[in-house]
């Protein structure tokens, strides 16, 4: 091969990796600027979703506040631009019947995003839903789209042991709930494993805060 | 020359976008983008969502890729491709996530699915490769028409059988039974097998009608 031909196979092959890098920046930089400007729309309206999805799994409620948590890692009252992160419920009188969490993790497809309902007194859970996912449908979507299975959350009982440290939920066949288990799914075996961590992450992240602070974020002893 | 030329490309253009609404209809006649159509048919709405987001990507597709041709290397023209029709499938599940939350729930995991839909690669590789933008253009006007054709008629079967409504309302008389199985992936192949065969005796019966005039 001569050298000539050898600079022309050169120069083919950067015109070939030019053209493609040239599209996939402008594909980039497109992509980056409508993620941009649709971000906030989308977390306004999922912070709706997730207001909805807080009073589902707090039986008792009626309203709420939303709270996210600072630098210091301490919850405090959401704030604009802020993504909430708990709803303390409130019933018809403005008492506190419970908190409900948003925890996210990644599912099989993408991350799965959801609030569960905690009755600190009882030691229970009260509900779980699921406000965002791309599970595969027909079969990972079901724990959108079974409803026994999602209201199985409402009865499931945490465990401590003699230390009172939490003990996590596990998932199992013909699961006890009253032993702090999640009902196993055939074919959507990844979907409710990655919903069980995502709920005992949160749980052992909120836990301590919420024994701690509790009081405080009910405000009724605070004012 | 630009003047004959212009003609020409305006009519094989016009061609172009009735066979794709008719005579070469990408679900009735070539069953092209077949996972959507199924899995995304059970309802009208659903149904007018999927096929207009994947009759604007094809769209904006033609036009960038036909636009690009004549700089596009043909030994990475598959890549590119993609990466064009990706791009525009991405921007579309981002604008339907903002402004309709709701049908972006609906629609799940299909949209992105958009990117692996034959009927796009098929039309970027034949058509918008190797034409001019306009005919490109009017190529994907009509593939995306017939896409939308056949998916909105499929997807209102379903539901008025399968729920008694039509875009949520009702429609049928209250003591109708819905055919649950229309709702099903079942009622699906059905609802597409039932279609297909009367599209193709109304498409025989009318090109006799033809002749004969």
């Amino acid at each position: 091969m001569t050298d000539g031909n050898g600079r022309g196979g050169i120069g083919s092959v950067l015109r070939v990796q030019a053209v493609l890098v040239a599209i996939a920046l402008v594909a980039g930089l497109t992509i980056a600027t409508v993620h941009e400007w649709t971000r906030p729309m989308v977390m306004e309206q999922r912070g709706g979703l997730f207001g909805d999805a807080a009073l589902e799994v707090l039986p008792d409620a009626v309203n709420y506040r939303i709270y996210t948590r600072g630098a210091d890692g301490r919850p405090r009252l959401l704030g604009d631009g802020d993504s909430p992160e708990l709803f303390i419920g409130l019933d018809a009188r403005g008492r506190t019947v419970g908190a409900a969490i948003v925890g996210s993790g990644m599912g099989y497809a993408d991350v799965i995003q959801l609030v569960f309902g905690l009755d600190l007194i009882a030691g229970r859970l009260t509900g779980m839903r699921v406000v965002a996912s791309r599970e595969t449908p027909g079969l990972g979507s079901v724990i959108v789209d079974d409803m026994d299975w999602v209201d199985s959350f409402g009865r499931i009982e945490l465990q401590f042991d003699g230390q009172r440290q939490l003990q996590p939920l596990r998932v199992r066949d013909g699961a006890r709930h009253e032993q702090g288990e999640v009902d196993a799914i055939s074919g959507a075996t990844v979907s409710v494993y990655a919903v069980t961590q995502i709920i005992n992450r949160s749980l052992a992240e909120w836990l301590p805060i919420l024994r701690e602070e509790f009081a405080e974020l009910t405000g009724g002893r605070r004012e | 020359m630009s003047d004959s030329a212009t003609v020409s490309e305006r009519e094989n253009g016009l061609q172009r976008f009735r066979a794709g609404l008719w005579r070469e209809n990408p679900i009735l006649i070539q069953a092209l983008g077949m996972c959507p159509t199924l899995a995304v048919s059970n309802t009208a709405i659903n149904a007018l969502t999927m096929s207009l987001a994947t009759a604007s990507v094809l769209l904006a597709s033609a036009i960038v890729i036909s636009t690009l041709r004549g700089i596009i290397p043909p030994q990475v023209r598959l890549a590119c491709f993609v990466l064009v029709i990706a791009t525009f499938v991405t921007l579309t599940d981002m604008l339907i996530e903002a402004f309709a939350l709701d049908l972006h729930r609906a629609l799940g995991a299909f949209l992105p699915l958009i990117v692996v839909n034959c009927m796009i690669l098929s039309r970027i590789e034949i058509m918008a490769s190797r034409q001019p933008a306009s005919v490109a253009a009017l190529d994907a006007l009509g593939m995306g028409g017939g896409f939308m054709i056949g998916l909105i008629t499929l997807g209102s079967l379903r539901e008025v059988l399968g729920r008694g409504t039509l875009l949520d309302a009702r429609v049928m008389p209250a003591d109708f039974e819905p055919w649950q199985v229309m709702q099903l992936p079942g009622g699906g192949f059905f609802t597409l097998a039932a279609l297909v065969i009367g599209f193709y005796l109304f498409d025989r019966r009318w090109r006799r009608q033809e002749v004969g005039a």
